[in-house]
């Protein structure tokens, strides 16, 4: 294993990592949002209205369908109905719509986990509960949903990876090029793993620590 | 846009085939994966030092690379080192190694969710701390670990969907391969999207059976 | 059965204590929760060890039977010194039986099963033999007609009379007993104590951390009083409620005999 080898690979690979990263974020920032809207209306409303149901079949069928095939409905799909995309924004919306499938979860969780007695001392003061939602309990759901948010974006950084396969140049691909130009598989698979590892793993080192110190600070106590 | 039912019918036989093919390097994979986590488990919880952390970290590298990676790593080492196998069973291997990490994950934190009591009382029992392990936490840990387990049964099968990178025939891959082929885009895709939700769903319906019949 | 000995064992005719505990120390980050302790226990005696919280009662038992591994010292056991090879800790612990605050009973496992568990996978004793042990147990403990039922089906009480068949069964030289009556309704705690005294009074030798002083009273036959991981006194019930020669443990017994 050539270190010198190995830290040029690095050095080439930068680029590629950095649109990776450029990917990740862009679809977490758009879809955070949505998915704390959706979620929180997926928390209040009943579960039986037409959107609820519609929102059911949606996370169904991103739950149950590999991210490539999501990947492909986009890359295919989306041509046919003419709309014409870059690349990069191509992906962004594949990202986007599997990440808001989960993130609706999220929302939801964040706010049903708001305690019962928010809602009950905001309304005791006179405010609806469209108020109520948005400026009590949004706001503390947001803050618990720092944790799973960092890691639905360590997720989504393992998912850019298969934007490789619509030759995105984002990592992966990027090291697969290398790889077949210079046949050295093992150093640039490491570090590769590496790259990768540094920002997933230490996301979720830190998405664990946070969930753990955000619940607890609320006062309440909160069963895991 | 009319929906072109004759050429759905026509790949449809092609694509069970291929959803066959899915569902048995899926198994397999699992397979192999529960086989090989319990043992894996326990030296991560109760092995000296050396053995505790190699198997940490091979499980933490695991889960905090994308699994395109892995099967990268598989499809170019397997040769390498000396083993030819065809595309179908360096899927398999790929997706046992991706398996195995998650499971032994999953494992884990469902023994140590059973707190200390139990341990000690079978320690002070006189059993052996591996004993202990084998036969008392791993038996109560179980019904614990079904619901993460199902779930990474399912995300395994939508990983196979990977393995169309080394042309193992599955679901996406032929399903890939009829589009370029024969340029019917939404019918195939519709039939792809079907298959996966059919495999994903009956499994959890499957496994939320077993759930309520062990509890 | 029931000699009151010596602290010390000096004397010819005096048979071997059947624990002897010296210089036993332990440390938690620079927290020091035992401070060369030494202690002996005679065959058949009753030893009940009580005092504040955090003055090292629990982790002095937990030491015995080395679910906590002393920093210094040794521990003798029927005159062998127990060695620190994983072998000679499961041996050790086939021979001391320990009963939990907690109580600890395999919930996965019927009554029966929880007791037959360690006899029928450690001893090798056959199915058969191993029930009829556990039955006769179970008559002991008054729960004869719960052997079927699952710990959780059973009160606080009836799990932790479970719990000492369960420690029973493997026929210890030793019983060790933490804080046995802490985590129950006041209405459950007769019940143990009444199985724990009449397991002293057939000969059992015994240590029990509690804060029952009226079963001390009645069932010890030495008291030890801890505090801030020494023994600071070791007496007879007599002298150790009548007569305390510490100003601490008199402390002590002022404040928790107030009810």
């Amino acid at each position: 294993m050539n270190l010198t080898y190995m830290f040029d690979v690095l050095v080439r690979l930068l680029p590629a990592l950095g649109l990776t990263i450029a990917l990740s974020i862009t679809a977490l920032l758009i879809a955070t949002p949505i998915g704390l809207l959706l979620g929180s209306f997926r928390a209040s409303s009943s579960s039986s209205g037409i959107i609820a149901r519609l929102l059911d079949i949606y996370i169904f069928f991103v739950r149950g369908t590999p991210i490539l095939v999501q990947i492909f409905i986009v890359y295919f799909v989306l041509p046919a109905l003419g709309v014409k995309l870059a690349l990069f924004w191509m992906g962004v919306l594949a990202l986007v719509f599997n990440s808001v499938g989960y993130q609706i979860e999220i929302g939801r969780a964040a706010v049903q986990s708001v305690a019962k007695v928010q809602w009950e001392a905001s309304r005791a003061l006179g405010f609806d509960d469209r108020s109520t939602l948005f400026r009590f309990i949004m706001p503390q759901a947001a803050r618990r949903m720092v944790g799973p948010v960092m890691n639905e974006l360590s997720q989504l950084i393992k998912a850019s990876s298969v934007l490789s396969i619509i030759t995105l140049f984002e990592l992966h691909k990027s090291a697969e090029s290398i790889i077949s130009a210079d046949f050295r598989f093992v150093e640039v698979l490491v570090v590769e793993g590496f790259l990768y590892f540094l920002f997933i793993y230490t996301l979720s080192f830190f998405a664990v620590r946070l969930e753990r110190r955000l619940s607890s600070s609320d006062g309440l106590v909160e069963q895991r | 846009m009319s929906f072109d039912w004759l050429s759905f019918w026509e790949f449809l036989p092609r694509m069970l085939q291929a959803a066959l093919v899915t569902i048995q390097v899926s198994v397999l994979a699992v397979g192999f994966s529960c086989l090989l986590a319990p043992p894996l488990t326990i030296i991560r919880l109760i092995a000296p030092w050396p053995a505790r952390v190699v198997v940490g970290v091979f499980v933490e590298i695991v889960r905090g690379i994308p699994p395109l990676v892995i099967i990268a790593f598989v499809y170019f080492g397997l040769p390498a080192i000396g083993l030819m196998f065809d595309g179908f069973w360096t899927g398999v291997v790929a997706l046992t190694i991706v398996g195995v990490a998650y499971a032994v994950e999953i494992m884990r934190s469902a023994i140590e969710s059973l707190g200390r009591g139990q341990r000690e009382a079978a320690l002070a029992l006189g059993f052996p701390v591996w004993r202990t392990y084998l036969e008392l936490l791993f038996l109560q840990a179980l019904k614990r670990t079904l619901p993460p387990l199902t779930n990474e049964l399912a995300n395994v099968i939508k990983a196979s969907a990977l393995l169309s990178v080394i042309s193992v025939h599955e679901i996406t891959q032929v399903g890939n391969a009829l589009i370029f082929e024969t340029f019917v885009v939404a019918e195939i895709m519709v039939q792809m999207t079907i298959l996966y939700l059919i495999i994903v769903g009956a499994l959890s319906t499957l496994s939320r059976k077993l759930e309520s019949r062990l509890v | 059965m029931n000699e009151t000995t010596e602290q010390i064992v000096t004397e010819q005719t005096t048979p071997q204590p059947l624990l002897n505990v010296t210089g036993l120390s332990k440390h938690f980050c620079d927290f020091t929760a035992l401070h060369n302790i030494d202690l002996s226990l005679a065959d058949g005696e009753r030893l009940i060890i009580c005092g504040p919280s955090g003055s090292g009662k629990s982790t002095l038992i937990r030491c015995i039977n080395q679910l906590e591994s002393p920093d210094s010292g040794q521990i003798e056991l029927q005159g062998q010194l127990v060695g620190k090879a994983p072998r000679d800790l499961v041996m050790l612990r086939r021979r001391v039986g320990m009963v939990f605050q907690q109580f600890n009973l395999f919930p996965h496992l019927s009554v029966l099963d929880n007791i037959t568990a360690a006899p029928r996978k450690l001893l090798n004793l056959d199915k058969a033999a191993a029930e009829h042990k556990a039955l006769e147990l179970l008559a002991r403990v008054q729960l004869i007609d719960q052997s079927a039922k699952f710990p959780a089906q059973l009160s606080g009480g009836q799990q932790q009379r479970v719990a000492i068949a369960r420690a029973l069964a493997m026929d210890p030289v030793l019983m060790l007993f933490d804080e046995p009556t802490s985590a129950l309704d006041p209405e459950m705690i007769r019940e143990v104590l009444d199985v724990m005294r009449e397991l002293g009074e057939q000969g059992m030798s015994m240590i029990v951390v509690t804060h029952e002083m009226q079963f001390a009273r009645q069932a010890a036959d030495r008291i030890a009083f801890m505090d801030q991981g020494q023994i600071l006194a070791i007496e007879t019930p007599e002298d150790f409620f009548d007569n305390p020669s510490q100003p601490r443990l008199k402390r002590f017994l002022d404040n928790i005999l107030q009810h």
